[in-house]
């Protein structure tokens, strides 16, 4: 706080003083009051009009300063009044208070809709758990019935899983809220199950697969992992319209840690729009060629990543290939971890 | 017989996982009343190689009773769940479930894991005899009385799923299908390498022109 600015707002203030004593002045000279009286007078009034003064001011100016200050530090905002010192004067007291009210009717606000996203949250797991249950019991009968279409309704059930998996991890990333479970796991168990699950497209489309030696453990929650996985090798599939489709599947081990990429020599990625691929709704020139694409799937892996840990990049030319690498880290709690198992 | 309760509450899958597994050889029982799973199975289904649980079920949480029956015995049990989160399945594989699966499974890939429990638990030597010939599972090999031939992992699995269904014609798909649900991810041109080796092998083993092309379809073990 600058003493002009505290000045200033005190301008009527101070001009009324003036004139106030200017005119005591003149009557005292009128009434010939004694000289030394008027001094006296004079002196002592001027010193504790000055006293109190400094003494509001920098009361004050303690205040707002430190007020202004940690206002700009903080990095949330909302918590300057748990900072605050309790002022001792009425303009600060209220404004205190105010403070304190809205903020509690804030956190009230906010609390409503943690709560309102908290049971939507748990309402979406448990229709997705309730919906696997019918989708099973079609697998299952497809499998038992072989009927003409038995292959073509496999497939658009097995989409239907997959888009309801989305939703379900879509839920999952988006909440505050930790609900992974990070352990020791095989990659190589991660990878087949992903392998497994999408055998169709390589074996009917005939898309050769390069499975490396990706036998190796990491610290993930194996879930989720499988899904980021699923999400990026069909994304591989579904542009991988050469002749010779091709996927490699490699791992590499160096000091930041174990790095899995997912190499395919499908349409690739334009440079311009690479690095936009892990936006949400982001479906660039690719997504327009006739394929579905939400731009949603990316974007969960992303999310998914940045929780785990774990850091996912893209790399492309276009009508070369696409390359994703996730990189599990050397993460110390982690060995701490390992001690305690 | 190999003989599997199968707990599911769900009547349709219920029926039909009765119905694959029946085909595939096991013996079935299902629980329709699921008040007294526990002293139903003490009464009647103490003689059960496995149990399919599934987590959600009336009356009694699938978790809970896996404890139970863990107090009881060591049968090995497979949970069958909707549920998909890692904890779940740790939770389940720390009260004593030997296997864990998430609907909606893939039928072959629960046939092969029930196998692979069982064999787990029973440690008897698996064999399928075809004509003069054994097919032993454990060891990777063809035996006849005069000679052993060693096979590698995917032609044991190939001749495998070729015994299984002989005399049906099985395409180039299915059995590629078939290893891949095994976590064999050959291509093409292995399973044509693959297939004339088996043919070799047969042949070292006496038993000639026993798998038959047939042009377009697939191939047929006479």
């Amino acid at each position: 706080m600058k003493w002009t600015r505290y000045l200033k707002d005190r301008f009527l203030y101070l001009f009324s003083f003036i004139c106030f004593y200017f005119l005591s002045l003149y009557l005292f000279y009128i009434f010939r009051v004694s000289f030394l009286c008027v001094f006296l007078i004079s002196f002592f009034f001027l010193f504790s009009f000055l006293f109190w003064f400094l003494y509001d001011y920098f009361k004050k100016k303690h205040f707002y300063d430190d007020l202004m200050a940690k206002l700009e530090r903080l990095p949330q905002k909302y918590l300057l009044v748990e900072l605050l010192e309790r002022p001792s004067f009425l303009e600060g007291e209220l404004l205190y208070q105010v403070l304190i009210e809205s903020d509690k009717d804030m956190n009230e606000h906010i609390k409503t809709y943690q709560r309102k996203q908290k049971n939507f949250k748990e309402y979406l797991e448990l229709w997705v758990h309730e919906i696997k249950t019918p989708l099973a019991r079609c697998f299952l009968l497809l499998h038992q019935n072989r009927q003409p279409h038995a292959k073509e309704l496999e497939q658009a059930l097995m989409e239907i899983e997959n888009h309801v998996d989305q939703v379900l991890y879509y839920a999952r990333s988006e909440v505050s809220e930790k609900d992974y479970y990070i352990r020791k796991v095989n990659l190589k168990t991660i990878v087949n199950k992903v392998m497994v699950r999408n055998q169709d497209a390589f074996i009917y489309r005939k898309i050769h697969l390069e499975l490396h030696d990706v036998d190796t453990d990491i610290y993930t929650d194996a879930k989720w992992l499988e899904f980021i996985l699923n999400q990026i090798v069909q994304n591989s599939l579904k542009y991988c319209d050469k002749e010779e489709g091709r996927i490699v599947i490699s791992k590499e081990i160096d000091s930041n840690g174990t790095k899995l990429s997912i190499w395919d020599n499908g349409i690739g990625i334009k440079k311009e729009e690479l690095p936009r691929v892990f936006e949400k709704s982001f479906t660039g020139s690719n997504g327009r060629l006739g394929k579905v694409s939400t731009g949603i799937g990316l974007f969960i892996c992303k999310n998914l990543c940045e929780k785990l840990g774990h850091q996912i990049t893209i790399e492309s030319k276009q009508n070369e290939y696409t390359k994703v690498v996730i990189t599990f880290g050397n993460n110390p709690y982690y060995d701490v971890i390992e001690r305690n198992e | 017989m190999m003989k599997i309760l199968v707990i599911e509450d769900d009547l349709e899958i219920r029926k039909n996982l009765k119905q694959l597994l029946e085909e595939h050889g096991y013996q079935v029982y299902v629980i329709d009343d699921f008040k007294n799973i526990l002293e139903d199975w003490k009464k009647k289904y103490q003689d059960t190689d496995l149990i399919l649980l599934d987590i959600q079920i009336p009356y009694m949480n699938g978790e809970l009773l896996l404890k139970e029956l863990r107090k009881e015995s060591s049968v090995p049990i497979m949970m069958v769940t909707s549920r998909s989160s890692e904890l779940d399945e740790v939770l389940s594989m720390s009260y004593g479930a030997d296997d864990y699966i998430t609907k909606p499974y893939n039928p072959s890939i629960l046939l092969l894991r029930i196998e692979a429990v069982l064999r787990r638990s029973k440690k008897e030597i698996q064999t399928l005899t075809y004509h003069h010939v054994t097919l032993n599972l454990q060891k990777c090999q063809l035996e006849t009385k005069e000679k052993i031939i060693p096979l590698s992992k995917n032609e044991m699995r190939i001749f495998h799923f070729l015994l299984q269904h002989q005399g049906t014609i099985v395409s180039r798909e299915e059995i590629m299908k078939y290893l891949w649900d095994t976590e064999e991810f050959i291509d093409d041109n292995t399973l044509t390498v693959n297939m004339s080796r088996i043919r070799k092998r047969l042949q070292e083993a006496g038993v000639e022109n026993a798998i038959e092309t047939k042009k377009g379809l697939g191939y047929i073990l006479l």
